[in-house]
């Protein structure tokens, strides 16, 4: 009987290190600054009024794109007379859900969603791909993203991805321009307090591609961060660069489990 | 096709499909537009971007002109403008932008009235048309 006591006892301290050393590889994975329950989309600190428009279907200004969209999507062109449409549809190749694993690896390199419909375009369709940030690449990439609307961001960050994850954590923290600002001083530490007459978000990109009040049209992520880093009084890098697709995958990875909400409504 | 930036400039109209007789119903309007005011300037040359605004905008009813509103400099891009009315008849209704260009854009929907009774109010009384068809 003491044996069996003295055994059992054994074996559940066995398991209690097995545990331990299980919770040691666990602590590998890399810190979140926010919690699951902590996250908040852009849209908790903006205004009601900003809300009310996002929240309306017809007021918010960014439909206007999703429609574009929708059209370009279905539209035939090309030299081999094929749309968005003839290959991605409910029956197969849907596009449900897609625009949450981006930015991901494409043939070694990290891309986001816009350079994704490019190379479609390209390869696929045989027509010559639109200029990024051109008005009919945003409404095709703001209408790929509506599809998606309310669904979990779910980028991965494992295998070949690690690697830009590293970099883009890297941009993150690292002290930029005149006023020698990391992105994390405002939006880890100071969420939720005002700069200026604005409340500063947690910096998350669901609600991307996003229609912002300011240009009066649909921008990207990257035409976003380029601001940010102007007003850090940095100089930005061009739209499309590899190190914004790692800034952007650290940030979308940041806000796993958020919903998309594009397009959504800022100032 | 590829590259050719805002081909279709969008127009965006909304009316309830239906209302019952004396309802106020809300008509929502938007319109995708620079609206340039004309004292930006490019911020590499230095050149004044043209004033491009929308500024008149006209609602009609079953033809008839209901709302007419002037617009200057001030208002912002892609507007947006919704105005109340009450139902009284079935009708068509008729929103047109004008800019300052001359260039007109227009939409149009339908608006269904129904009296309490669940019959439609049609704008022209029926049997008036049918005692002409008897004079004929």
């Amino acid at each position: 009987m003491f044996f069996i006591i003295k055994i059992s006892f054994v074996l559940i301290l066995v398991f209690s290190f097995k545990l331990l050393a299980g919770e040691e590889t666990d602590s590998k994975n890399f810190e979140k600054p926010y919690e699951k329950n902590e996250l908040k989309s852009g849209s908790y600190f903006s205004r009601e009024e900003t809300r009310a428009i996002e929240q309306d279907e017809f007021e918010n200004p960014g439909m206007i794109w999703v429609e574009r969209g929708s059209e370009l999507f279905n539209i035939k062109i090309g030299s081999k007379n094929m749309s968005c449409a003839s290959c991605h549809n409910k029956d197969n190749n849907s596009l449900l859900g897609a625009a949450t694993f981006y930015p991901k690896i494409y043939k070694n390199k990290l891309i986001n969603l816009e350079q994704k419909i490019n190379i479609c375009l390209k390869n696929n369709m045989n027509i010559e791909p639109y200029l990024l940030e051109s008005n009919n690449l945003l409404s095709l990439s703001s209408f790929i993203t509506h599809i998606s609307k309310g669904l979990p961001m779910n980028v991965s960050i494992e295998g070949e991805t690690e690697k830009y994850f590293q970099r883009g954590k890297e941009i993150y923290f690292e002290r930029i321009g005149q006023m020698n600002l990391a992105c994390n001083q405002c939006h880890d530490n100071l969420a939720g307090n005002y700069l200026r007459a604005e409340k500063i978000s947690q910096g998350h990109v669901n609600g991307f591609p996003s229609y912002l009040m300011r240009w009066a049209q649909i921008a990207s992520v990257h035409r976003r961060f380029q601001f940010c880093n102007n007003q850090a009084r940095a100089e930005p890098l061009k739209i499309g660069h590899s190190d914004y697709n790692a800034l952007q995958l650290y940030i979308a990875w940041r806000g796993n489990g958020l919903l998309l909400e594009s397009p959504s409504v800022r100032r | 096709m590829a590259n050719e930036e805002r081909e279709n400039w969008r127009r965006r109209l909304k009316v309830p499909k239906s209302a019952v007789k004396g309802d106020i119903i809300t008509i929502k309007t938007m319109a995708e537009h620079v609206m340039e005011p004309g004292v930006r300037r490019d911020p590499e040359t230095g050149v004044i971007y043209p004033k491009k605004i929308i500024d008149t905008v006209i609602c009609r009813f079953n033809g008839e002109q209901i709302y007419r509103s002037q617009w200057y400099s001030g208002v912002s891009a892609n507007p947006f403008m919704s105005f109340k009315m009450k139902a009284i008849t079935s009708g068509l209704v008729e929103i047109e932008w004008v800019d300052d260009y001359g260039q007109s854009s227009y939409k149009k929907a339908v608006l269904i009235v129904y009296d309490k009774d669940g019959k439609e109010i049609l704008p022209v009384k029926i049997d008036s048309i049918n005692s002409n068809k008897d004079i004929m």
